[in-house]
C-alpha cells in the first residue's frame, strides 16, 4: 500500500486533468469541483504519509522504483533513469506545504470565470508537476518536473492574469527557462561522471545513473572524470565542481529568487490572479531553496563550503533588499512580493551557515513563508475583488468595515514580521541562530539578516497602521463594496491562520521530520 | 575485362533494390507525362495512395536488402550499402511518406510532375548515403539539388520563381565551390574515395590548415543541404514560397543525408575539425535563433528555426567519435517526427485561418483543443522540452559533447555546451509564439475560421503523440542507433 502513495500524489492529478479535459461543456460548472476534490484527496494522501513517516531514519522511505529508460549510446556506455520516488526529511516539508496550498489555491480559484476548463485543467497539470518535483529521488525525473512546471504556470499567468500578463508570463519564463539550462548542465555533467555500481555490473558497461543516492554517494564517481570529488580539472579558469555550484546557485537562485535575479517576481505575482499567485509564493519559490539543499548542498558538499561567502551574502542582500524595496511599494501586492524576495533570503542564509540549525531552519523558513505568503495574497485578493484597487492609499481605516479581514491580516503581518508564537518566528530565529553559530562567515553577515527582520516590521505595521487603523475613509465607489469575508475566504484564510499558529507553537511537528535528515546532511560536510 | 564485368554483373545484381526504385521513378515518369489531367481529375489521390503504397513497400524491402552486419561495396567501391545507409534510407523514406500523407489530406493541388521530382530527389538521396566516392557524392547532390529546384518552381507564382532563382543561385555556387574543394582533394591524395586509406594517409603529409580549408569547401555542398550557416540564406525564402509539404520535405530528407555523409567524412580523416565546425555551429546558432525572433509569419520562422536546428546536429558531429555521431543519428531520426509533425500543425493552421500569419491565428487554439494541444507539444519539442523526443535527443548531444569535453578538456567544448543550452533559452522566445498566439491572444472580434476535415487532424495528433511516446518509451529507437559502429 505505501509503495502506491507517492505515485499517486503525481498520477492523481494528471487524471484530474484529463478528466477535466475530456468532460464537454455541459459539465462547466463541476471542473472546479474536480480540482478541489483532487486536492483534498491528494492532501489526505499527504497526511497519511506525513503521520506514517519515520522520524528516526535519514534515507528515503516509501521508495518506489521502477526502471524507466535505457539508453546506450556509444562509448559513453548507458543513459540510466528511473522513475524513482521517495520522500525524507527534506522533501516532507514541502510536500506538506505543496499539499495544503494546492488545496488552498484550488479554492481560491473560484472566482475565475473565465475559460474554466482550461484553467482547472492547467491547475491539476501544475500540481502534478509540483509534486513530482518534490518526490523525486531521480536528478532527470526532478528536471522534468521543475521544468515541465513552467508551461502550466506561464499560461495561467499569460491567460488570467493583469494587464501586462504576457509580459510577465514571457518574463517568468524566460528567466526560469535560463536558470534550468544551468542546472541541466549540471545533471549532464553529474551523472557523466558517476557509474552506478549495481547496474553496471548487471548491463556490463557504465550505467550514468541520475539517482540522487548514487549522486550522492562519492565512491560512485569515476576517477577519470570531470567532477570526481578528487578532481583538479578546471572549467574556463576555476576548478570544475566549484563551476558546477555556481551554475546551480545561479539556476536555482533565479527561482528563488534571489537578488539580482529576482525582477520576475514582482511582475509575475502582480499580474497573475490570486490563486495563481498563492501557489507560484507559496510552492513554486520553494522548489529553488529545496533544489538547492538536494542538489547543491547534498551532492556537492564540498564546493558548497567554498561558496558560503556567495550564498550567504545573495541571501542577507536579498533581505535587505527585498525589505527596502516592500517598503517603497504603493501597491499591497507588489509589497507582498518584494517581502517574499527578503524572507526567501533568509533561506539562503541558513543553508550558508551549514549548521543543523540553519539548514533545519532554513526548510522551517520555507515551510512558513509558504503558508503566510499564501496568506498574504489571499488577503491581497479579497480587497482587489471587492474593489479592484490593490493601492495601500486607497484604504484607510477598514477595521471597523471589515473586522474578521483585520484579525487575519494582522495574523498574517505580524506572522510575517517574526513574532514569537507564529510560524514565521521560527524559521527566522533557527536560521539566524545557525548564521550567528558558523564560524563560515562573520556574524555581521547574520547581524544584517536581523536587520532585515526590523525592516519587515516596518513595512509590514506601517502598511497596518495606514490601511487598518485610524479613521475610516476610503474612495466613496469602495464604501459600498467594502464587506467583510465571506464563507470561502473566511475558510482559506482561518485554516491558514489556524496552520501558522500551530506551527509556531508546535515547531517540532516539522523539526522531527527535518532532523535526521539534516544531520545526516552535516556529516557529510 | 571479363573479371570487370563479372563484377559489374555481381554489383548490378546487389544493387537490385535500388533499381527497382529507378523502375518505379521512370513508370511515374511514364504515367505522369501520358496522363496530362492527373491534377484535375479523381485520380490523383488515387495516385497518391498508390504511390504512398509503394514507397511503404520499398521501405519493406530495404529492411531485408542487408544481413546483419553486412558490408556491400559495389562498382569498384564507388557504391557502398551498409546498416547506416540502410536506416538513412528508410528514414528519407519515412520523410516521403509523410510528405505525400501530408500532400494528400490536406487536398494540394499540384500537378503530376510533383511526384517524379519527389521520387527523383529520393533516389538522389539514397545514392549520397550510400556513397564514399566523392565524384558519385557531388553527382547524387547535383541529383536531389536539380529535384528541388524543380519542386521549389513548380508552384508557378512570384515568390516561387524569385526563391527558385534564389536556391539555384546559392545552391550553384556551394556546389562549385565543393567540387573545387573536392579537386584539392583529388590533387593532393590522388583518389576520390575517401574511405581509401591511402587518402588519409596522403593528407597527414599536407599543412593542417589546407585541409582545413579545403575540407571546409567540400562540405560546402553539403552544409547547403544541411541548412546550415554560412550556406543558410536560401531556407526562409525557399520554405516561405513553396507549398508546405515540399518545405516539409527539404526541412528533413537532405538533413539526415547530409549528416550521415559528414560522418562518414569525419570517420575516415583524420583533419581536426573542431574550429570550423565549432563556427558553423556558433553561426548557425545565433543567426537561426536571433533572425527567427523577429519573424511574424509561421512557415519562415520554422525554417530560421531549422539552421539553428542544423546548428544542433552538428555538435554531435563535433563531437566527433562513435558518441557523438550515434547522439546526431538520434536527433535527425527524432528530429523527422518534430519538425514534419511542426510543419503540418501550420499547415493545418493555415487551412483554418487562409494564410500563415501569427498574427492571424490568434485565439484559434481556445476553439480547438487538438491544435492547441498538438501546438503546445509540437513546439516545445523544437525547444527539446520535456516531456518530449526533442528533450532526450538534446540532452544526448550535450552529454556526447560533455563525454568528449571531460576527457579532452578543450575549452571550445565548453563554450559551444553552455552557448548551445543557452540558445534553447532564446530558441524558447519564438517557439513559444504559436501557442501564445492560438491559446493566449483573445479572438479578434468577429473572427471565423474555415472548417477543415478529420484526417488532418489525425496526423497532426499522430506526429504529436510520436513525439511524446518516443520520450516516453525511446528504447526502440536508441536501439535503431546504437547499433552502427564507426571507426571512431
Amino acid at each position: 500500500m505505501n509503495s502506491i502513495l507517492l505515485s499517486t500524489l503525481i498520477f492523481l492529478p494528471l487524471v484530474g486533468s484529463l478528466l477535466i479535459l475530456l468532460l464537454p461543456d455541459s459539465f462547466r460548472n463541476s471542473y472546479k469541483w474536480i480540482a478541489v476534490v483532487v486536492s483534498i484527496l491528494n492532501l489526505l494522501n499527504v497526511l497519511a504519509i506525513y503521520t506514517a513517516f519515520d522520524v528516526t531514519k535519514s534515507g528515503y522511505q516509501f521508495i518506489q522504483h521502477t526502471e524507466w529508460i535505457r539508453l546506450k549510446l556509444g562509448t559513453l556506455g548507458y543513459v540510466s533513469v528511473d522513475f524513482l520516488l521517495g520522500i525524507d526529511g527534506m522533501s516532507m516539508p514541502m510536500v506538506l506545504l505543496s499539499g495544503i496550498v494546492m488545496c488552498i489555491g484550488a479554492v481560491a480559484s473560484f472566482t475565475i470565470r473565465q475559460r474554466q476548463k482550461a484553467y482547472f485543467a492547467l491547475y491539476c497539470l501544475l500540481s502534478a508537476s509540483v509534486m513530482g518535483a518534490f518526490i523525486s529521488v531521480d536528478f532527470f525525473l526532478f528536471f522534468l518536473f521543475f521544468e515541465f512546471m513552467l508551461l502550466p504556470m506561464y499560461f495561467l499567468i499569460a491567460i488570467w492574469g493583469g494587464e501586462r500578463r504576457e509580459y510577465a508570463a514571457l518574463k517568468f519564463f524566460i528567466y526560469t527557462l535560463v536558470g534550468s539550462v544551468f542546472i541541466l548542465i549540471v545533471m549532464i555533467g553529474l551523472s557523466m561522471s558517476v557509474a552506478d555500481p549495481f547496474f553496471s555490473d548487471e548491463l556490463g558497461a557504465i550505467v550514468h545513473s541520475f539517482d540522487f543516492r548514487v549522486l550522492a554517494n562519492e565512491a560512485n564517481y569515476l576517477p577519470d572524470r570531470l567532477l570526481h570529488p578528487d578532481s583538479t580539472a578546471t572549467i574556463l579558469g576555476m576548478p570544475a565542481r566549484e563551476f558546477m555550484f555556481m551554475l546551480l546557485f545561479i539556476g536555482f537562485g533565479i527561482k528563488l529568487p534571489m537578488v539580482p535575479f529576482h525582477t520576475w517576481l514582482p511582475d509575475a505575482h502582480v499580474e497573475a490572479p490570486t490563486a495563481v499567485s498563492v501557489v507560484l509564493a507559496g510552492v513554486l519559490l520553494k522548489i529553488g531553496g529545496y533544489g538547492f539543499l538536494r542538489i547543491g548542498y547534498e551532492l556537492m558538499p564540498d564546493a558548497a563550503y567554498q561558496f558560503t561567502y556567495w550564498v550567504a551574502g545573495a541571501g542577507v542582500i536579498s533581505i535587505i533588499y527585498g525589505a527596502l524595496n516592500a517598503l517603497a511599494q504603493t501597491d499591497l501586492k507588489k509589497m507582498v512580493a518584494y517581502s517574499s524576495v527578503s524572507h526567501m533570503g533568509f533561506v539562503f542564509l541558513g543553508f550558508a551557515s551549514v549548521t543543523s540549525e540553519g539548514i533545519s531552519g532554513g526548510i522551517y523558513q520555507m515551510f512558513s513563508h509558504g503558508l503566510l505568503s499564501a496568506m498574504l495574497f489571499l488577503i491581497v485578493g479579497v480587497i482587489y475583488d471587492r474593489t479592484h484597487s490593490r493601492q495601500i492609499a486607497d484604504f484607510q481605516g477598514i477595521f471597523g468595515k471589515m473586522p474578521l479581514y483585520t484579525l487575519m491580516v494582522a495574523i498574517a503581518f505580524f506572522g510575517s514580521l517574526g513574532l514569537p508564537a507564529l510560524s514565521g518566528f521560527i524559521g527566522e530565529f533557527f536560521t539566524l541562530m545557525g548564521a550567528f553559530q558558523t564560524h563560515l562567515f562573520p556574524s555581521w553577515v547574520a547581524l544584517l539578516g536581523a536587520l532585515g527582520i526590523v525592516l519587515s516590521a516596518v513595512y509590514f505595521l506601517w502598511t497596518f497602521q495606514r490601511m487598518f487603523l485610524g479613521e475610516f475613509k476610503t474612495k466613496s465607489e469602495f464604501v459600498e463594496k467594502l464587506t467583510d469575508l465571506d464563507n470561502r475566504e473566511m475558510i482559506l484564510l482561518f485554516s491558514l491562520a489556524l496552520l501558522v499558529i500551530t506551527f509556531g507553537i508546535f515547531p517540532n511537528l516539522l523539526f522531527d521530520i527535518t532532523n535526521e535528515t539534516v544531520s545526516y546532511l552535516l556529516t557529510r560536510f | 575485362m571479363l573479371e570487370n564485368l563479372q563484377h559489374i554483373i555481381a554489383s548490378t545484381r546487389r544493387f537490385a533494390i535500388d533499381e527497382y526504385f529507378v523502375l518505379a521513378l521512370l513508370s511515374v515518369i511514364v504515367i505522369v507525362t501520358f496522363n496530362p489531367d492527373l491534377s484535375n481529375s479523381s485520380k490523383h489521390p488515387r495516385f497518391t495512395w498508390i504511390l504512398i503504397g509503394i514507397l511503404s513497400g520499398f521501405w519493406v524491402l530495404y529492411g531485408n536488402q542487408l544481413a546483419a552486419g553486412e558490408e556491400v561495396k559495389l562498382f569498384y567501391d564507388s557504391i557502398i550499402i551498409d546498416d547506416k545507409a540502410v536506416f538513412f534510407k528508410r528514414l528519407i523514406l519515412v520523410t516521403g511518406i509523410i510528405t505525400l500523407l501530408h500532400h494528400r489530406f490536406f487536398d494540394y493541388k499540384i500537378e503530376g510532375e510533383f511526384f517524379i521530382f519527389l521520387l527523383g530527389a529520393i533516389f538522389g538521396l539514397f545514392l549520397v548515403v550510400m556513397t564514399t566516392n566523392l565524384l558519385v557524392l557531388f553527382v547524387a547532390l547535383e541529383f536531389v539539388s536539380i529535384c528541388s529546384y524543380l519542386l521549389v518552381v513548380m508552384k508557378k507564382g512570384k515568390p516561387n520563381v524569385e526563391s527558385g532563382i534564389k536556391y539555384l543561385l546559392f545552391g550553384a555556387t556551394s556546389s562549385a565551390v565543393m567540387l573545387y574543394g573536392m579537386s584539392w582533394f583529388y590533387g593532393i591524395t590522388g583518389s576520390l574515395n575517401f574511405a581509401d586509406p591511402a587518402f588519409n594517409a596522403a593528407l597527414l603529409d599536407t599543412p593542417a590548415w589546407v585541409i582545413q580549408v579545403v575540407g571546409f569547401m567540400t562540405l560546402g555542398g553539403v552544409l547547403f543541404k544541411l541548412s546550415a550557416a554560412p550556406f543558410h540564406a536560401w531556407t526562409p525564402d525557399i520554405y516561405e514560397a513553396t507549398p508546405t509539404p515540399v518545405a516539409s520535405f527539404l526541412s528533413i530528407a537532405p538533413k539526415a543525408a547530409a549528416v550521415l555523409v559528414m560522418t562518414r567524412i569525419f570517420e575516415h580523416l583524420s583533419v581536426d575539425f573542431v574550429p570550423v565546425l565549432t563556427v558553423i555551429i556558433l553561426l548557425s546558432l545565433t543567426i537561426g535563433n536571433f533572425s527567427a525572433l523577429w519573424q511574424t509569419n509561421a512557415k519562415r520562422m520554422l525554417g530560421y528555426s531549422t539552421i539553428a536546428q542544423a546548428g544542433f546536429i552538428l555538435i554531435g558531429l563535433l563531437v566527433n567519435n562513435t558518441t557523438g555521431f550515434q547522439a546526431a543519428y538520434f536527433y535527425v531520426t527524432a528530429y523527422v517526427c518534430i519538425t514534419m509533425g511542426a510543419f503540418v500543425l501550420i499547415d493545418l493552421i493555415a487551412q483554418r485561418t487562409l494564410n500563415y500569419e501569427l498574427e492571424s491565428m490568434q485565439g484559434l487554439g481556445q476553439f480547438d483543443v487538438i491544435i492547441s494541444v498538438a501546438s503546445v507539444i509540437l513546439m516545445m519539442a523544437l525547444v527539446g522540452f520535456p516531456p518530449t523526443i526533442g528533450f532526450t535527443s538534446k540532452l544526448l548531444i550535450f552529454s556526447s559533447l560533455w563525454d568528449v569535453y571531460q576527457f579532452d578538456g578543450n575549452a571550445i567544448y565548453a563554450v559551444v555546451l553552455v552557448f548551445g543550452l543557452l540558445n534553447t533559452a532564446v530558441s524558447m522566445v519564438y517557439y513559444l509564439k504559436i501557442p501564445f498566439y492560438l491559446i493566449v491572444k483573445p479572438r479578434p472580434h468577429k473572427m471565423t475560421w474555415l472548417y477543415v476535415g478529420f484526417w488532418k487532424y489525425i496526423l497532426v495528433a499522430f506526429l504529436a503523440f510520436v513525439t511524446i511516446y518516443l520520450f516516453i518509451l525511446p528504447e526502440n529507437m536508441i536501439g535503431w542507433v546504437n547499433g552502427f559502429s564507426f571507426l571512431k
